[in-house]
């Protein structure tokens, strides 16, 4: 829980509840990620974990429970807004603009005080500043040199970091990474992650789900894991490794019993 | 210049304005529309029955852009629930509505329409020369608005409106913007259009007259507005100049909408394109 | 109460024939998410070739088993040529090539039939009958039973055949179904190929009903099937002969009691717009 004396956490989830039909996907779930953390939020499939992070970008509603980003209440707030208010959101399977170079891409995203709205965007022309800022995150993010290609004719590992440095531009209090290194072979998915390792050393807040554990236990600082739709374990990531719960959810119950 | 000649220049004019409208709403901004002709019907029936009660023309083509861009503000909010081709469907109902609101209505003139719409005090050289004006402001905004913001904001929505939504394109007004100001252009394309025929009747405005447009936006190419415009213009002349196929005139339509599609999706546009890549040289 | 019932079967007919022509759209989305507008020209052409066999030979049987096997064909051909070379384009390249090729199919059957229609020569199927104090004609009889049949035939060969079994599968999931050893193109080829004998059945009896084969003929019904594949929740077929006799029974009654208002295609549709409206994925469709 958080000290009333500590800083406003950067993303607070209380009490999150969401029923798919008679399905109960998340079960009352809170937590609270405090500025400058990088956090793995991991569990098994269908753990809720996917549901969990459409609940904080505004793609699933809940039944109950709030989700404040930043210390103000997100509740009415669609994915757009929740965007400009300061949420950057990666996808799991990447959705580059097809139409857009690799560029233009992240310069969208960096014009997004342009584009709030159709009134706004119609009026202005000039993506000169925009584009400056993109290329420096595609410099940060390594994709550089491929800055005016075509998305389409880029292998993974460019749009998975064109998925970052675009999320990036949206100058996020929170950056929400869905699985940003599946797909990737070991030496991508380790470089990938080196990077998110410096992104949060100069200080951008991160949140990420990821099922290649060997890789998040060596970035994250903090693990919160989920089960069957509710929250078992969350705290430092050797503690919560070593937890029965936690082994328990990912190896079945025989483990602790069965002879070693 | 001959009456032919200006009747024909005229009726090109109205077509690109009629097309892009339908650039913006489907080209631009990817939402596919198999309705566009009842909004041009909207504007020529609010023209026709202003200009029947008098009204000037610099009343009458306002109010028609005004009277079909709400009719597509209603059609857009109807489109945001539903997402690709149920959207081509809810597009294509309100076509068909429209039609069977105009024929039902004896107020509108019924099955045949409204006739006996008099020339603007100014005269035919001054309509087709205030038409053209117009047409040429016309290309010239949406030109502004595919290199503002708005366009890219439109070409993200376009290719993903759940990544728009992701880098802060409120992607619901986005498409509402984009059917508001497409629509109020088939608006102003049929105020003219109601003009230039002194009267209006339903059948120029029913399903047709949709795949006409949109057969002169795919072949210009989704993505280009000098493809749009150029399509149009021969897709309005080929049939003045193919007279003698008269018969065969929209066995011609269907064969382009077929080829271009099957074989060159991106239409002329992605032709241009392709020979600007070739002209730079092998990179 | 008379005129009721009379409504009620006019409701009934058109429901059957919107039913036939609709399965095939229904199967075809089901399958590959296209919109298979020019189904709605296999209809006519399936109306042609009976109504040509029939008045070149006599028999109306043999008239519907030239048309069924010739436009059943033509699907596969149009499948085959026209939509699979292209699935991997956006959904509305194909949606505008298959409009494209509806509306050339149009244009030939009129420069080859002649824009004004043709008639049988000996009208098939004219006898009448007296059904609970409704007159009813055979051919009227004939669509009814025809469509009960079919329908319970295709529902059994889905659930009860490997083939219809396989053929669900690569609907829910067809790269499942491939690895099961399923031959994708030979289901499409046999969803084109039943989806297109269907609309041939129903051209043919749209034919005998009206006595009349004109080349517009498909318009109608193609934009009333569409209206009906998305009632009914896009790609359910049960979904969609509910729907189709909903939409025509909706219609025999909307024509008569609202018909100062809007006409009857117009009814059609602003059923459809609110149904869309209320339930985005259909009347039977799940919440996505």
């Amino acid at each position: 829980m958080m000290d009333p004396k500590q800083p406003r956490p950067a993303l607070e989830v209380r009490d999150i509840a969401v029923q798919f039909g008679g399905i109960r996907a998340i079960d009352h779930v809170s937590f609270a990620v405090g500025k400058g953390d990088l956090v793995g939020l991991i569990g098994p499939n269908g753990a809720g974990k996917t549901t969990m992070l459409r609940v904080v970008s505004g793609q699933v509603r809940p039944q109950v429970g709030q989700v404040l980003l930043d210390g103000r209440d997100m509740r009415g707030f669609r994915v757009a807004q929740r965007a400009r208010t300061g949420l950057g959101m990666s996808n799991q399977i990447v959705r580059p603009f097809r139409h857009l170079t690799l560029l233009d891409n992240v310069a969208l995203a960096a014009g997004h005080d342009r584009t709030s709205s159709p009134w706004v965007a119609i009026g202005s022309v000039s993506r000169k500043r925009q584009r400056a800022a993109a290329m420096e995150l595609l410099a940060l993010v390594g994709i550089a040199s491929v800055a005016h290609a075509d998305p389409r004719s880029q292998p993974l590992g460019v749009l998975k970091r064109l998925e970052v440095a675009r999320a990036l531009a949206m100058k996020p209090v929170v950056l929400l990474l869905d699985e940003p290194l599946a797909g990737l072979n070991q030496a991508e998915a380790g470089k990938l992650a080196d990077t998110i390792l410096e992104l949060n050393a100069s200080g951008v807040t991160i949140v990420l789900i990821e099922h290649n554990l060997a890789e998040a236990q060596r970035i994250c600082r903090r693990f919160l894991v989920l089960d069957n739709g509710r929250k078992i374990a969350d705290g430092p990531v050797a503690a919560v490794m070593a937890d029965d719960a936690v082994i328990t959810a990912y190896l079945g119950e025989g483990w602790r019993n069965a002879t070693r | 210049m001959s009456a032919y000649v200006l009747s024909i220049v005229s009726l090109v004019g109205i077509n690109i304005i009629l097309a892009l409208g339908l650039h913006l709403i489907s080209g631009l901004c990817g939402q596919v529309s198999l309705g566009h002709a009842a909004f041009y019907g909207v504007g020529a029936y609010t023209t026709a029955l202003l200009a029947k009660a008098g009204y000037p023309i610099g009343l009458t083509l306002p109010a028609a852009m005004a009277a079909a861009a709400v009719a597509g503000f209603v059609v857009g909010l109807c489109s945001l629930r539903v997402r690709e081709d149920f959207l081509a469907i809810a597009t294509m109902a309100a076509g068909f509505i429209f039609l069977g609101v105009v024929k039902q209505n004896e107020a509108l003139g019924g099955e045949i329409g409204i006739s006996g719409i008099a020339m603007p005090s100014f005269g035919r050289d001054g309509f087709v020369a205030l038409e053209l004006g117009v047409t040429v402001l016309v290309i010239l905004f949406c030109l502004h608005v595919r290199r503002s913001w708005l366009g890219f904001g439109f070409s993200a929505v376009a290719d993903d409106d759940v990544a728009a939504q992701m880098v802060g394109v409120d992607n619901r007004a986005y498409k509402l913007t984009a059917f508001c100001i497409g629509t109020a252009l088939a608006g102003l394309a049929g105020g003219f259009l109601a003009y230039y025929l002194r009267g209006v009747s339903p059948d120029a405005f029913g399903f047709t007259a949709s795949i006409s447009v949109l057969c002169m936006v795919v072949l210009g190419g989704m993505q280009s507005i000098a493809g749009c415009i150029i399509a149009t213009t021969i897709l309005t002349l080929m049939p003045e100049v193919l007279r003698f196929a008269d018969n065969y005139k929209l066995l011609i339509f269907g064969a382009l909408l077929f080829l271009t599609m099957r074989f060159l999706p991106d239409g002329l546009g992605g032709l241009f394109a392709l020979a600007r890549r070739k002209e730079a040289g092998p990179s | 109460m008379k005129l009721i019932w009379e409504l009620a079967l006019q409701g009934l007919l058109n429901g059957c024939i919107y039913a036939l022509i609709a399965v095939g759209l229904v199967m075809v989305y089901g399958l590959l998410r296209v919109l298979h507008i020019a189904h709605a020209g296999l209809f006519t052409l399936g109306a042609y070739v009976s109504l040509v066999v029939t008045n070149a030979t006599g028999s109306l049987a043999l008239a519907l088993a030239c048309s069924v096997i010739t436009v059943g064909l033509s699907g596969i051909a149009i499948y085959r040529f026209c939509y699979e070379p292209i699935l991997s384009r956006p959904p509305y390249v194909v949606l505008i090539v298959s409009i494209g090729l509806f509306i050339m199919m149009e244009e030939i059957f009129r420069i080859v039939f002649g824009p004004y229609g043709l008639s049988y020569l000996k009208p098939p199927l004219q006898e009448r009958f007296t059904i609970l104090g409704t007159g009813i004609t055979a051919a009227e009889l004939s669509v009814v039973l025809i469509t009960i049949v079919l329908f319970a035939t295709l529902d059994a060969f889905n659930r009860f055949t490997r083939i219809g079994i396989a053929s669900r599968a690569t609907v829910s999931d067809p790269q499942m179904a491939s690895s099961f050893g399923v031959d994708i193109r030979l289901i499409r080829d046999m969803t084109f190929f039943i989806g297109s004998a269907f609309a041939a059945v129903a051209g043919t009896m749209v034919g005998v009903l009206n006595n009349l084969v004109e080349p517009t003929m498909g318009s109608v019904p193609s934009y009333k099937a569409l209206a009906i594949i998305v009632l009914g929740g896009m790609g359910s077929i049960r979904g969609a002969l509910a729907s189709a006799l909903f939409l025509g029974l909706i219609e025999a009654f909307g024509t008569t009691y609202l018909g100062t208002l809007l006409d009857r295609d117009a009814i059609a549709f602003t059923v459809l717009l609110v149904v869309l409206m209320l339930r985005p994925a259909g009347l039977t469709g799940k919440k996505t």
